[in-house]
């Protein structure tokens, strides 16, 4: 092919395409949407970010209020009596008073120490994507034991969780006044 | 060995304004040494093609246009013949050589063999992508001779989508079938694809079908990047459930998500047909990459893309359509076809996902109306 524009003359082509978006727009929410606009955040770009999301969900996933879905979470130890949490989540739309909190539950079902941590001032990357890697230092006073990690989200603005509405390779927590938060793992301190 | 000296042998095609090219397809069969009877079923046709015919030496039956449909139009035209064999040819393929019919016969020595099926070869005349598609079909097909059976339905069941495709393909294009088996197995009444539905029932009733490559007729379609994208449409549709296959879930799970990549897929289209014509510059700029798109995964936690993943299954045929058809030698590729093979390309993969999605829809019963309403215009004019 020669160095000239291939969009040169090719009235042809432009009126294929142009038929084929016609016809697509038989379905009244068809829009084209400029390819530009992948490097931005975009509805299309968000669509990708939930297709990704709905793939990693086959496995594992908590989804919150249909708009915000934890679907990678691992927690190690970064020093013996420090804990380190890598957090993916995906969501399009945030609220900016959003706290996640993520609570460390003794055998007897207390909380003996919290990793939580704000939203505010979050953004997404162009596919709906973000991440955040969190230090828990655990308290002296916390007797070596297993502690299981549940997860949920609270909404100052709404004084309630937001609720649990879809998970998968999770287990929902049984306690009723926190029946919209996952149980992710349990460590040992 | 079987020939066509002690075997009577019909042919039947169906025509509709077949043109002039209609008159190479009969020469080829009154080029053969042994008589055959024709039998040109037409439905309409207003250009001089029943003249033709009968110039042949063909017998014609007129049929109204509006009753045609591929299985039962044919069943028709085997039922006014009378020959042990029937070639099933379209009115615009031609085929090649001397001993076409003597080889297309041989395999029906084998009294398991119901049907052969020949291969084809692009028209001069045809587009780049029509092209591409009658190569690419062959070497899915294979270089050599194949005969097509199965064990059992259990076996075809354990198969995925291009091996049961593989092992039940019987095409109508150039094909003989044998009289006994189609009396008790004639065509289904279908608008598409009627040819794959009795490869697929032929096997499963404990015959054979084989495949010559050897033979060949020359066939191939120049068509607007509609009808692509109908055809590709209509074929996700209809293969699958002949291929008695489920729904794949698709990337998309929603209207909103379907659309949304559509439309993305339309816009990166255009890009292509608006860029400055260096192309590894597009792939750059569009991030369309697949070591880009690899890179992103592993940023994002995947490390490695497992091999049933689609991101955009609609956009990783798009570009899979485009690289073949460009290859790495892309100086080759005529400057006027380049546009046409990227709206071509575009519609064939959104004609594939519409129908995937569509499909993924029904199994769940859900539908839009929206979605009816767009499927309903996919379907017209295939």
């Amino acid at each position: 092919m020669s160095n000239e524009p291939i969009g040169d003359g090719n009235a042809d082509a432009f009126a294929s395409l142009d038929e084929t978006c016609q016809l697509l727009r038989t379905h009244p929410d068809f829009r084209e949407l400029p390819a530009a606009r992948v490097a931005r955040k975009s509805p299309a770009g968000l669509a990708i970010g939930r297709c990704i999301k709905t793939v990693r969900l086959w496995s594992f996933g908590a989804e919150f209020a249909r708009s915000l879905t934890l679907w990678h979470f691992q927690i190690r130890h970064d020093q013996p009596r420090v804990l380190a949490m890598d957090l993916r989540w995906h969501g399009g739309k945030l609220l900016d008073d959003w706290c996640v909190f993520v609570h460390f539950v003794d055998d007897g079902g207390e909380i003996r120490f919290q990793g939580d941590y704000p939203l505010k001032g979050v953004i997404p990357d162009p596919l709906g994507f973000f991440y955040a890697h969190r230090l828990v230092a655990v308290p002296a006073e916390v007797p070596r034991g297993n502690y299981r990690v549940r997860l949920g989200v609270w909404s100052p603005g709404a004084a309630s969780h937001l609720q649990l509405t879809r998970f998968r390779g999770c287990q929902r927590e049984s306690v009723d006044w926190c029946r919209n938060a996952v149980i992710l793992a349990t460590v040992t301190v | 060995m079987i020939s066509g000296a002690d075997r009577s042998i019909s042919v039947v095609i169906p025509t509709k304004n077949a043109g002039a090219e209609f008159g190479e397809t009969l020469a080829a069969l009154r080029g053969q040494p042994r008589s055959l009877e024709i039998v040109v079923v037409d439905s309409g046709s207003s250009d001089g093609t029943l003249d033709l015919a009968r110039e042949h030496g063909a017998r014609v039956i007129s049929i109204a246009p509006e009753s045609f449909n591929h299985g039962e139009t044919r069943n028709f035209g085997i039922r006014q013949s009378r020959g042990e064999f029937c070639i099933m040819l379209v009115q615009d393929a031609v085929p090649l050589g001397d001993s076409w019919l003597e080889e297309m016969l041989s395999p029906f020595a084998d009294e398991r063999v119901v049907g052969v099926t020949a291969r084809q070869v692009p028209r001069p005349d045809s587009d780049c992508v029509a092209r591409w598609q009658c190569d690419y079909r062959n070497r899915f097909l294979g270089e050599e001779p194949r005969v097509q059976e199965l064990e059992s339905w259990e076996q075809f069941e354990t198969l995925d989508f291009q091996q049961r495709l593989r092992l039940a393909s019987f095409d109508n294009v150039f094909s003989i079938l044998r009289r006994s088996f189609w009396e008790q197995c004639p065509f289904r009444a279908m608008s598409f694809a009627e040819d794959l539905d009795w490869g697929v029932r032929a096997i499963a009733a404990g015959r054979r079908l084989v495949y010559k490559p050897s033979v060949c007729a020359m066939h191939s379609h120049t068509r607007p990047a509609i009808y692509h994208l109908r055809r590709s449409y209509v074929s996700g549709r209809i293969v699958p459930r002949i291929l008695h296959l489920p729904a794949v879930q698709t990337s998309a799970g929603n209207d909103e998500e379907f659309l949304g990549l559509m439309g993305f897929l339309c816009g990166e289209a255009r890009a292509v047909l608006s860029e400055d014509g260096d192309w590894s510059k597009f792939f750059r700029s569009y991030d369309v990459s697949p070591t880009l798109l690899e890179s992103f995964l592993t940023a994002v936690g995947i490390r490695a893309i497992p091999p049933n993943y689609h991101l955009n299954a609609a956009r990783e045929n798009f570009y899979f359509i485009l690289e073949q058809l460009f290859g790495p030698d892309f100086a080759s590729v005529p400057r006027a076809e380049a546009g046409s093979i990227v709206v071509k390309a575009l519609a064939e993969s959104i004609g594939a996902y519409a129908a995937a999605y569509h499909n993924w829809c029904d199994a769940r019963d859900c539908v839009s109306d929206g979605m009816r309403r767009l499927a309903a215009e996919l379907s017209k004019g295939v």
